[in-house]
């Protein structure tokens, strides 16, 4: 055999932190024998801007706003596991009605995050035009948190004991038919791509995360679904007013990147019920506790978690009684999807590693703070 | 190896798949078009849109921001480098000079809310194009209420 | 052309009493100048077609600033830009053959258009080889492919054109196929047979095997073409980058050029095997040769923005699992036919 006489080597592929699919400034070394990946080592920090560091010199509702950028495309998330770490930590009792209006909050991020990941996981692979589509349903997204927060991307509206505004008048009838036209939306999706032969022979099959090296890498919300492991913060270890709602979690047992595709377009899905009957039980109130001008919890430690569009959020806080925390450090899970990624990848070829990527759906901003 | 019909079934869905996914494309081409024709056409934004710094006035005419710094302290990004105030105390003091930095500036809205006389507000304008950077730190007479609503 | 104005044109040079091979010089170069005159207004009004469709396929405008409220001017415009950018040869690369390789990727693509039956008097030239000729032709621009990826002294840019090359290649078969399916219900090579067939609305597309064969034609052209859903070579630069990666300002713009082109030319060759050419009641037959040709490449463009691409091995797979068989039944079909 002229195999053993001819040295090879494995060529080095920088997919580099310049590049339109790989969600964020991220780089990938890839090793290739030929057209299979036999070794891929992620290379971050190209967004890291010491968000952690800068909690310590910062008030707590001051690096509230902070909180926003790290997981931008869901920043209500974010915030809440920082406020909730910080409400542990003080006792505080949020009223009923902020609370409903924090899982609107949510739910509403949940939806919009998930919409980007449809358009930017069929960009990847090609179907432009639903790109557009999912930015043109979340545009009506951002019309309801520019109604009530002002603002559409960072809201920094969940603040340390409840909801910075109230929903202005109009806004339930907004969501609510926000609400009903988004299953019509999904369906016309469904049709478009997830039943579409050439989506499938990319995406079925392709990237298998078996349950239990999830669970061992971390990995949790619809990459962990996606596996068939129902675990779901909302239901495990209900927070707000998640308890007294009804949602199902939606799990797929494929493993593969449609069935981390199918997760996320059900929890749309979802979402649009959970909304619905957050803003049905809506009970009257005041929409903020009463908490005083400086915030300084008591010395200790406390964690926050919440289910984020991509996992689990968490917000480890430590506090030595001062006016800034002594340590805030940010739990994010694409970070340990990123981890997961190199397993993933191992063997499929090199037109994969878009796929999988856009399936585990990181954003970069978690991953590096 | 799949059996002959799989095959075809295979190629019949398939197909219709992809037929399905193309009538999908074919109707939205008789939907409106949701581009707008910028700069001809602006958006209107929501009243409580988070935009350019602005101060406001009180029933007597007079600006109401008394330079008292909690806006200062209140800022993440330390966005207002400059607050200074006129010679007169309590009720009367009223601010003579005042900087925004909007590079810096979050457009959180912590200045706003922490106010205590309802100086400031984050408004309407979201157009805030300078050609230089000594342009973008805004100065107590570029922050006052723009003449129409909306853009710039 | 295969007309009277040729002869007519002849006969008069030739009572001047000089020497027959300067006015076929001339005629040729005269029809040379007409046909890059027609493809390259074609390109501009594709590029700016694409650009339109595709907006009204999501929702948005397209271009509407340059020329009008339609934008019918914005390729003039990209094509000028195109012309001021800076002429980067990379360190390193093979010069002659850098140079030369949008040139032979381009020129196979436009001597086709020679055959193509506008109307009833107008065709460059009526082989009697025609089909032939259509087929040794177009598989010449996979050569300037790999020129291009090859001079680029680029890793990525020789890989990309290796997998375009392969997909050029494999995809040849069904077009042959398909195309042999044609030949052998017209009993002849010839343009302007196969065109005289299908008068009076006896389109070869109604006849029974044959709806087979265009599919085949119509798949395997989009993937000569390298358009979604088999543009993986291209769109490479989403992965690796593709094989034109290190040409910039003109020689880009001429592998675009050399895209559309072959992009009219799969409608106009569609419409000359399947649809009857400039066959069709009323209307001027080249305004019914073109309208057949634009719908077809409306038909490419919207299935362009619709659907996500392949994978390589997936293109190759579709080619010769799928497509070589269905084209060798539909020969076989088409044969028995004819029996």
């Amino acid at each position: 055999m002229t195999a053993s006489l001819t040295p090879t080597e494995h060529v080095i592929l920088n997919m580099g932190p310049q590049h339109p699919s790989t969600h964020g400034v991220l780089r990938l070394e890839l090793q290739l024998e030929g057209e299979v990946i036999v070794g891929c080592r992620p290379v971050i920090g190209y967004l890291h801007r010491g968000i952690e560091k800068i909690g310590e010199a910062r008030t707590y509702q001051q690096f509230l706003p902070y909180t926003d950028r790290l997981d931008y495309l869901s920043s209500a998330s974010n915030n809440l596991a920082f406020v909730q770490a910080t409400e542990k930590l003080m006792g505080v009792q949020v009223p009923p009605r902020a609370q409903f209006l924090r899982v609107v909050l949510l739910e509403l991020n949940r939806i919009a995050s998930h919409l980007v990941f449809f358009a930017t996981f069929a960009n990847d692979l090609a179907a432009t035009t639903a790109f557009l589509y999912g930015f043109r349903e979340r545009e009506l997204i951002m019309d309801l948190f520019e109604m009530w927060v002002g603002a559409r991307l960072t809201q920094s509206s969940i603040r340390i004991g409840g909801v910075a505004q109230d929903v202005p008048a109009g806004f339930a009838e907004k969501a609510r038919e926000f609400c009903r036209l988004l299953p019509s939306r999904l369906d016309e999706y469904d049709r478009l791509l997830t039943g579409n032969r050439i989506f499938r022979a990319r995406t079925e099959g392709v990237g298998l995360l078996p349950p239990e090296e999830g669970i061992g890498y971390g990995c949790s919300g619809p990459t962990l679904r996606g596996s068939g492991v129902a675990f779901d913060l909302r239901r495990a270890d209900p927070y707000e007013v998640y308890d007294r709602l009804d949602f199902a979690v939606v799990t797929q047992a494929a493993c593969d990147c449609m069935g981390r595709y199918l997760v996320r377009m059900g929890e749309m899905r979802e979402s649009a019920r959970i909304i619905e009957q957050c803003l049905d039980q809506l009970p009257d109130g005041e929409v903020m506790a009463k908490v005083g001008r400086t915030i300084r919890p008591p010395a200790g430690e406390a964690y926050g978690r919440v289910e984020s569009p991509r996992g689990e959020f968490g917000c480890y806080l430590v506090s030595d009684g001062g006016p800034h925390p002594a340590r805030v450090h940010l739990r994010a899970p694409s970070f340990f999807h990123l981890c997961a990624l190199p397993r993933m990848v191992q063997g499929w070829k090199v037109g994969d590693v878009v796929a999988i990527l856009g399936s585990i759906d990181i954003v970069l901003g978690e991953v590096d703070r | 190896m799949p059996g002959k019909t799989n095959l075809l079934a295979d190629m019949v869905l398939g197909t219709w798949s992809i037929l399905q996914g193309l009538a999908v494309t074919l109707r939205n081409i008789f939907r409106p078009r949701i581009t707008l024709n910028y700069p001809a056409v602006r958006t209107q934004v929501f009243p409580r849109f988070r935009g350019r710094m602005v101060h406001l006035r009180g029933a007597d005419g007079r600006l109401r921001c008394t330079a008292c710094q909690a806006c200062q302290k209140a800022c993440p990004t330390l966005a207002i480098p400059l607050i200074e105030g006129d010679e007169k105390k309590g009720r009367e003091k009223r601010a003579r000079s005042y900087v925004w930095d909007s590079l810096r500036c979050l457009f959180c809205g912590l200045c706003v809310e922490v106010c205590p006389f309802d100086a400031i507000v984050l408004g309407q304008t979201y157009t805030m194009v300078t050609e230089s950077r000594d342009k973008t730190r805004l100065e107590l007479a570029e922050l006052l209420e723009p003449e129409q609503g909306g853009g710039s | 052309m295969n007309g009277g104005l040729y002869h007519s044109l002849a006969v008069w040079w030739a009572g001047h009493h000089l020497p027959p091979w300067i006015f076929d010089a001339v005629w040729m170069v005269a029809m040379a100048a007409i046909v890059t005159v027609f493809v390259l207004v074609t390109v501009l009004v594709l590029v700016w077609l694409e650009r339109k469709v595709s907006g009204d396929l999501q929702n948005r405008v397209g271009p509407n600033r340059v020329g009008g409220r339609f934008g019918p001017l914005q390729t003039v415009a990209d094509t000028l830009k195109l012309l001021l950018k800076e002429d980067l040869i990379p360190q390193g690369a093979d010069k002659a053959v850098f140079v030369l390789a949008p040139y032979v990727v381009f020129v196979p693509t436009l001597m086709v258009f020679m055959l193509l039956p506008f109307s009833d008097r107008w065709q460059v030239q009526d082989l009697n080889l025609g089909v032939l000729f259509v087929v040794a032709i177009s598989a010449l621009p996979v050569i300037g492919l790999i020129m291009a990826g090859w001079a680029s002294n680029n890793k990525y840019a020789i890989l990309g054109a290796m997998r375009a090359a392969a997909q050029g290649l494999s995809y040849e078969i069904p077009l042959v196929l398909a195309m042999a399916c044609v030949v052998v219900e017209a009993g002849s090579l010839q343009v302007g047979q196969i065109v005289e067939l299908q008068r009076g609305g006896q389109w070869f597309i109604l006849r029974f095997p044959l709806q087979l064969a265009f599919l085949v034609y119509f798949l395997a052209s989009l993937a000569e073409v390298r358009r979604v859903p088999f543009d993986l070579p291209e769109a490479e630069s989403e992965l690796v980058a593709g094989y034109h990666v290190e040409y910039s300002g003109m020689r880009f713009a001429f592998f675009f050029l050399a895209e559309f082109t072959h992009l009219f030319f799969l409608g106009a060759f569609c419409t000359t095997l399947f649809l009857g050419a400039w066959d069709g009641p009323w209307l001027p037959p080249a305004v019914w040769f073109l309208v057949k040709s634009y719908a077809v490449v409306l038909i490419v463009m919207w299935v362009r923005w619709t659907v996500p691409r392949l994978r390589i091995d997936q293109i190759m797979g579709f080619s010769w699992k799928l497509l070589v068989p269905v084209g060798l039944v539909s020969v076989l079909l088409t044969g028995l036919m004819k029996v």
